[in-house]
Parts: structure tokens; sequence; C-alpha cells
């Protein structure tokens, strides 16, 4: 009865004793190695193809996050005098506080020069404000103007007369629109509001988020006015930019170390063949928490990702088990490379459906707000997925395969092609801490 | 060496284990194809079942026999420890639930007939079915829960394993007890 109560409610400390009693599991995992010996000349043909691919996917990817970096700096000359632009990458959601993401910040230059209260801003969009630091790890914490006791100061684009408050949600209905609070004339107008904080507060700081978009005013049938923003707060952000004053002591930003030249990966192999699990799709690699494997971390076999570290239960000492794509439930953050335009995109939560029909990974994939309005009503597009930063353990610019993606607004299924099996290959590596990171 | 000596049950019991990991890693190698997924039997299952049932059940009240059911769970626990998604706490609990069920059916049957046996692996099959897509559901967010609903769902093919691991019950099971080294750990008990 009480190993029924453990399954049901995990207890972590219960988990992790198990973990240990059974770790020598991974040697008898071992036992089954003739299984994969079986195909071990495909295995080698897989990981000899992927090697010709190596520098040119790696490239591509690495192209694919400096161009959103990019994207995540304004581009209007008013948006930046006075400012000092430090971008920083979303490494996932703080725990038990929905609207705080944790923003990581080069190592090499860390907290330094970063006020408290500093805005964060995506593109010419405001997001949040800097509400913690944590020179420890190079990170902030960031609460997003969703968050139900955030408040900024905003002012109508066409009419610097009416004035309002923003902050939190409006409404449950499940959109995200951003509640509009105490407005300064009780007379609608359509159109965009933008950050005016309030002249009392003291800080500058807070100022340099002024002239940033916040988004459209809405009408509500019933109750006050909302405004629908122009960033997808659920699982849009990745890049963001934190806006310091520009005399800050803070050093220039140095260019970013590619994600699969940083150091933080380290050499596994499978020790499974497969699940027996009806709808999963799961593999044993070699090396666990003893090897500096965490909950959450990237696998990829040479460059391709293949798949993440259960990010629900602890790592066994010696072994870790990996959910890979096709495995129902699998979470992933994607951002994409547009064939049409040659465009670099943030798509946002991927989640895995399994493995479909015709035998290759599909996902669900929830577009708040479309690929844009350049193309037509139902209009496909082809694409290169790589994947995007905002998740524990999951690093950006991993080539994650091809797909066809809708580009309207809405819930879609979205069926990977060209994508690695994890199953497939013996040339694996996971993530582990990168090297600047792992220094003292 | 002789099956009731402790060190022939010692190496009988290491053989369960090979053969239980060798017998899960196959059925997980079966699950990963997709030509063959949706017709994976539970083969360590069939052993387990087995081996269970020769262990006597007015022995297995005594102390040193409920040590060798003991052994038997562990065994299975471990070998499918090494291939499965699962934590090793629902793998611990699912495995004496299928002892438990065996059990039931023992009491005034003999469950080595092969249409007892065909009943109790469809059965322990379906039950291990329900019980795993439980615990695997409440690792992910009730959002992602209901997207997946359709892949975890019996009708989503999961009864094609449970109708073969039953078919296949009466003839793999006395083969599963002929395993070299496997009777071992059960004969003399």
């Amino acid at each position: 009865m009480a190993l029924v109560l453990v399954s049901l409610r995990p207890v972590r400390p219960v988990e992790q004793a198990l973990d240990v009693i059974f770790a020598p599991t991974r040697w008898i995992a071992e036992l089954a190695a003739p299984l994969r010996w079986v195909e071990s000349a495909r295995f080698a043909r897989e990981d000899e193809a992927l090697a010709k691919m190596r520098g040119e996917e790696g490239r591509a990817g690495a192209d694919l996050a400096l161009d959103l970096r990019s994207a995540a700096e304004p581009t209007e000359p008013a948006l930046r005098l006075g400012r000092r632009l430090v971008p920083g990458l979303v490494s996932g959601r703080v725990k038990g506080k929905r609207d705080s993401i944790w923003l990581q910040l080069d190592p090499r230059n860390g907290t330094i020069g970063i006020p408290l209260s500093a805005p964060v801003v995506l593109g010419e969009a405001f997001v949040g404000r800097v509400a913690q630091l944590d020179p420890d790890k190079s990170r902030c914490r960031v609460d997003l103007v969703t968050g139900r006791d955030f408040f900024v100061g905003a002012v109508h684009e066409g009419d610097p007369g009416l004035r309002m408050t923003l902050g939190g949600l409006h409404g449950n209905d499940g959109e995200a629109r951003l509640a509009v609070h105490n407005p300064s004339e009780r007379r609608f107008r359509t159109g965009r509001v933008r950050v005016l904080e309030p002249q009392l507060l003291s800080r500058a700081v807070s100022h340099l988020a002024d002239g940033y978009l916040l988004g459209r005013l809405r009408e509500e049938s019933e109750g006050p006015w909302s405004v629908e923003p122009v960033v997808n707060f659920k699982s849009g952000l990745f890049q963001l930019v934190v806006l310091v004053p520009s005399d800050t002591e803070r050093s220039q930003e140095l260019d970013p170390i590619a994600t699969l030249a940083d150091g933080g990966w380290r050499a596994t192999g499978p020790l499974s063949a497969g699940d027996g699990l009806h709808g999963r799709r799961t593999l044993w690699i070699k090396g666990g928490s003893l090897a500096g494997i965490e909950p959450g971390a990237a696998l990829v076999a040479t460059t391709r990702f293949v798949g993440r570290v259960d990010p629900a239960h602890s790592v066994p000492p010696l072994s870790a088990r990996v959910r890979l794509l096709g495995d129902a439930g699998l979470e992933l953050h994607v951002m994409a490379r547009l064939d049409e335009d040659f465009s670099a995109r943030v798509l946002g939560r991927f989640v895995g459906l399994g493995m479909g029909p015709s035998g290759a990974p599909e996902f669900e994939w929830e577009s708040p707000l479309g690929l844009g309005p350049e193309f037509q009503t139902g209009e496909r597009v082809m694409a290169t997925l790589y994947t995007g930063s905002g998740l524990e353990g999951l690093p950006e610019g991993l080539y994650l395969g091809r797909a066809e993606l809708p580009t309207n607004d809405g819930k879609h299924t979205v069926q990977l092609t060209s994508w690695a099996d994890g199953l497939a290959h013996k040339d694996l590596w996971v993530r582990t801490k990168p090297l600047i990171e792992a220094l003292p | 060496m002789k099956p009731t000596d402790r060190g022939g049950r010692s190496i009988g019991w290491l053989m369960v284990l090979v053969w239980a990991t060798w017998l899960e890693a196959l059925s997980g190698w079966m699950g990963a194809r997709p030509a063959l997924a949706a017709w994976a039997p539970d083969l360590g299952l069939l052993l387990f079942l087995a081996i269970a049932a020769r262990l006597g059940a007015k022995l297995m009240a005594k102390k040193r026999e409920t040590v060798g059911t003991f052994g038997l769970v562990v065994a299975m626990s471990a070998a499918e420890a090494s291939v499965s998604s699962l934590g090793l706490a629902p793998i611990l609990a699912g495995w004496l639930g299928v002892l438990f069920f065996q059990g039931f059916w023992r009491r005034g049957l003999d469950v080595e007939r092969p249409l007892l046996r065909l009943l109790i692996a469809g059965g322990a099959t379906l039950g291990l079915l329900i019980w795993h897509h439980i615990v695997l559901g409440l690792d992910l967010a009730e959002e992602t829960r209901k997207l997946t609903a359709t892949v975890f769902s019996f009708d989503a093919g999961a009864w094609r394993s449970v109708l073969l691991t039953a078919a296949l019950a009466p003839v793999l099971m006395p083969i599963a007890l002929a395993l070299p080294g496997v009777g071992l750990y059960w004969r003399g008990r």
C-alpha cells in the first residue's frame, strides 16, 4: 500500500533512496547489449551520416540563435537612447511562480551593473522587470507583466491624455490579455498603448521602459478594458533584453559561445533498446547524477536533438532515463528558420503526441499569434526547426528536424521529418554544465 | 549443484534475473519498432507468472519461502527498471499487485491449467497496463495529460498486446520454466 501511495504521489527522498538501492540495474542493462549489437551496423551508418552534416547544422542553429538575439533588441533609435542593452536567455520558469522567469546572463559579465527593477523587453515590447539577482548563477529573476501583483504605467499611443495602469491578466477565459486598471478617462479609444511610468517613481531605472509597446487596447463586453499583448507570454519568451542606464559599470557584451562548443556536453551511450510500455519512446543512457546529469538535460546524436532526460523524476546515480522524440507528452520550446523568407521565428511550446501513423514524431503546437500577416489564410510553409531556450537543461539552437508549418493562429498538429531517432545512434552526448559555468 | 542448496538457489536467482532482463529488453525492442509496437507481448510477465505459480502456495507463507517470492519480485523489478520509463515504486507495486492477483486465483484452483494461465496472464497484463497509464498520467501536467490521452488510451492499440500476451501464456509459460538455470530457483521449494 505504501508503494502504491509513493507511486501516485512521488516523494523525492523515497524515489532517490530506491534509485540508489537499484543503482546496479545500470550493469544489469548491459546484459541486453547483444540486442543492440544486432543493429550496430545500421547505428554506425546513421552516426556517420550525421557526422557529415555536423558543421553545417551546428552553425545553422547558432546563426538562428544570433538572429533571434538581434531580433530581441529594439531597432527604433528613440527606444535605445540613453540605455544599454543586456541580452539574456530565458532558462525556465521560477518554481511555484507562473509569472516569473529566470533570465540567464552571460557568465563572463554575470549580473554586474544590473539594477533591481530594470525593465526587460523583447524587441519594442515591454515584458517585465528584474525582481531578483542571483550572481552565483549569473541569472536574474524577471517578474512578467502578466503577474497578478505587477503594475506598469501606460499611455494611449495616439492620445497622450488617456493614461492607465496595466498588470495581471484580464478574466479567466484562457486568452492572455493584460488587465487595464484606473483609466484616466471613461471613453474608449482603439489603438496601441505604450509604457509611461508615473513621475512619482523616483528610481530612474523604471523610466527606461517609457515608450516600449504593451499591446492593443480592446473593449470588453463586460467590465473594464484589456490589452492584447504583442508577445506570446506563455511560451514565446526565449531571448530577452534587460535595459540598464547607459552609464552602467558593466563591461561591453561579448559574442555568445555556440551551444555545441561551450564544453557542456558529456559523451554517453545507450543502455536499452526501447520501452515496452505502450505509447512510450524512452531510452536509458550511461551516466547518471554522479556524472553531473540533471533532470531535463538535452541528449543529442552528434548535433541533432534526440531527447531530454526525464524532467519529472530524479536522475539515478549511474544511469539516466531519456524521453525521446516521439514520446507522448515530451515538452519542447521550438524556434524555426522559414524556407520562404529565411526569417528566424520563435514558435513556442511543442507537446509530443507520440509517433504518427507514418512513424514520425508528432507535436501539438499552439500558435496564439500565427506566423504573421504576410502569409495568406491557410498557407503552409516549410521550415527547419531548432530547440529554443526556456526549459531547464535544454539549450537553444539544437537541430530538431524539418516540418510544414501552418501560418494561421490556433492549435495545430505538426509532424517532423528528417529527424534523428535516439534509438538508432551510438554517438550520444548529454548536456551538463557549460565549462564557463563550472569554473569557480 | 542441487536446487535446494543455498548456492544453487543464488545461481537460480541470477539466471532468473538474466532471463527477465533479456525478455524485458526484447519486449522494449519490439515496442520501439513501429511495425511491432502494437503487438509487443509482455514476455517478462509470463516468466514472472510461470515461476510464481511454482512457488508453493502453502510454503509461501513460511519465512524462507517469502524470501523466494521477494527475490522474484526484486529480480523482475530490477530487470524492468533497466528498460522501463516508470519509476521504481510503481514497478515494485505493479509486480506485487500481479502476485496478489495470481494468489487470489490460486485459492482452490490450479493456476497452471492452460485456460487459467490465459485468463490470469490477460487479466494481469490489463491490470498492469491500467496501472502504468495511471502513473504515467500523473507525471504529466493537466494540460499535457488531456493532449496525450488518446495516445495512452486502450483503443489506441494497447489491447492487441493484452490479447497476444494472454494467447501466448499457455505456450510460453512452460517454456519459461524450462529456460536454462531457472529451474534452480523454483525446484525443491
